[in-house]
């Protein structure tokens, strides 16, 4: 079976610094994949060349077998690290947004999710506190029937209370078939829902395992083995 | 999708461009009834000039609305932050284009024509109070078009529309060239607006050298097929040619624009 995502060889270069450098992997549908590695490591670079953001200055990154564009932008659901929602917009509008583009966006799935997060359908992304705002763009995104949801630091800006929210949500918001990529360096929160972990460091893959293989080689946990791994 | 697009392109400018209008239009009222009042004065009076003041630096405001939002809609929405969410749809990058370029020239052309139309509200009550009615302006009209004919033939008439699609072309030229500029700038690393206005000057220095080439070389050709030609025709040639080239910016600068977004989108 292809994989639904899959770097060979990648490189990319901003002017003179090397920010991935020969990134190879391959990864299969149905599972959570934790991309993990300290600030500055590529981690977010890897996330936007595989959803077409930037171009790789050598190397391939395929979804699905297919390169970056508009029909991997139907099977992927992005998380960017930052907020892209408009301002003029209301929840509503972002709703009717996602709606109009996506075929396999659901309605009613994300009107669920903003009524528990108690967000009215009517109020103003430009009244909204940072955290809200990542709440939001969270519930859009996966509120998407996607085979493959790239998460840029899902829980890198709000509060641990949010966190288990977001986990929660991600967790019961996916089938089976479908692939996650978590990136992130806060491990400790998320290493009970990963599967799989990338550690990626100064822009390279230095580790690609199962979190149980790691748990019986290394005899520890994903966290112990990251704060040895990338020990200052 | 692009239907869409152009849907929600309209939908995140009109909140600016829909108030800034109204505004125009009800100073025009305002300074209309104001200077027909200060008809037959010799001096304006404080109120009447303040009026005008108002009025001028609302309509400069309206026609730098149009122009800055061609460029921030285009910069925020696609190379800023919410091009995240934007070159992740799955639409072509080349729609994306389309729809910002189309909505501006819409919102440029609107501008325009509400411009003329705002002149018209001020001359209204003035013309009424000098005694000057529209029937009257109508007749001046009618009898400009007639000589026209006269001394032109029918022709002439198509002139108004000619030039009114060579407008709406070159338009949509000069959004497609400070597209191309933006979307060349955004291929550095840093000093990104700065690099966008260089290649700006760059695109201009260039078109500047190939149109006096093209003037050299092809003037006196044209000036030969031409010769005997009727005046009318000539000016139906002028407007064609000129109309040509605008398609012919158009096409190259959508497709500099189109090349980049495909092949070096660089949304760091």
């Amino acid at each position: 079976m292809t994989p639904i995502l899959q770097c060979t060889g990648l490189c990319k270069k901003f002017g003179k610094k090397t920010v991935l450098d020969n990134v190879s992997f391959a990864l299969e549908r149905g599972q959570i994949v934790g991309l993990l590695g300290p600030n500055g490591s590529g981690k977010s670079t890897l996330i936007k060349l595989a959803n077409g953001l930037l171009t790789p200055t050598e190397g391939d990154v395929t979804i699905d077998g297919e390169t970056p564009g508009i029909i991997t932008h139907a099977k992927v659901s992005y998380l960017p690290e930052r907020s892209y929602l408009s301002n003029w917009m209301t929840a509503n509008d972002l709703l009717n947004f996602f709606e109009s583009f996506y075929d396999n966006f659901n309605r009613e799935k994300a009107e669920d999710m903003l009524a528990r997060l108690q967000i009215a359908p009517e109020s103003d992304i430009k009244t909204m506190s940072k955290g809200t705002k990542e709440k939001v763009q969270l519930v859009m995104v996966m509120s998407r029937e996607a085979d493959l949801y790239l998460l840029d630091e899902p829980i890198g800006g709000v509060d641990p209370a949010a966190r288990d929210y977001i986990l929660d949500t991600i967790l019961t918001n996916y089938n089976e078939n479908s692939t996650i990529v978590l990136s992130t360096h806060l491990i400790a929160d998320i290493e009970k829902v990963l599967d799989d972990v990338l550690f990626l460091n100064q822009g390279e893959i230095v580790l690609h395992k199962s979190v149980d293989d790691i748990r019986a080689e290394h005899g520890k946990s994903v966290d112990a083995l990251f704060r040895e791994v990338f020990a200052c | 999708m692009l239907k869409n697009l152009i849907g929600y392109e309209f939908r995140a400018t009109r909140r600016v461009f829909l108030p800034a209008y109204l505004v125009l239009v009800v100073l025009s009222v305002l300074n209309g009834i104001s200077l027909g009042l200060s008809w037959n004065r010799d001096t304006l009076s404080l109120p009447t000039g303040l009026l005008i003041a108002v009025y001028v630096a609302v309509m400069m405001a309206v026609v730098g609305i149009s122009l800055a939002y061609m460029i921030v809609r285009y910069y925020r929405n696609l190379l800023g932050d919410e091009g995240y969410l934007m070159f992740t749809l799955p639409v072509r990058p080349s729609q994306l284009l389309w729809s910002k370029a189309i909505v501006s020239t819409v919102w440029m052309m609107i501008t325009t024509i509400l411009c003329c139309i705002s002149v018209f509200l001020i001359m209204t009550p003035v013309m009424i109070a000098g005694d000057i009615t529209l029937v009257q302006i109508w007749s001046d009209i009618q009898w400009t078009i007639s000589n026209a004919i006269a001394h032109y033939g029918a022709g002439v008439c198509l002139v108004p529309f000619e030039v009114i699609i060579a407008c709406i072309f070159g338009v949509l030229a000069f959004c497609m060239q400070v597209y191309a500029a933006l979307s060349l700038g955004q291929l550095a690393n840093r000093y990104r607006m700065g690099w966008s206005f260089a290649a700006y000057i760059g695109f201009s220095v260039v078109e500047q050298i190939i149109v006096s080439f093209a003037t050299n070389i092809l003037g006196n050709t044209i000036g030969e097929i031409t010769y005997g030609f009727s005046t009318i025709v000539q000016i139906h040639c002028g407007i064609g040619l000129i109309a040509l080239w605008t398609i012919v910016e158009i096409v190259v600068y959508f497709l500099i624009s189109n090349y980049l977004l495909n092949n070096k989108l660089n949304l760091q």
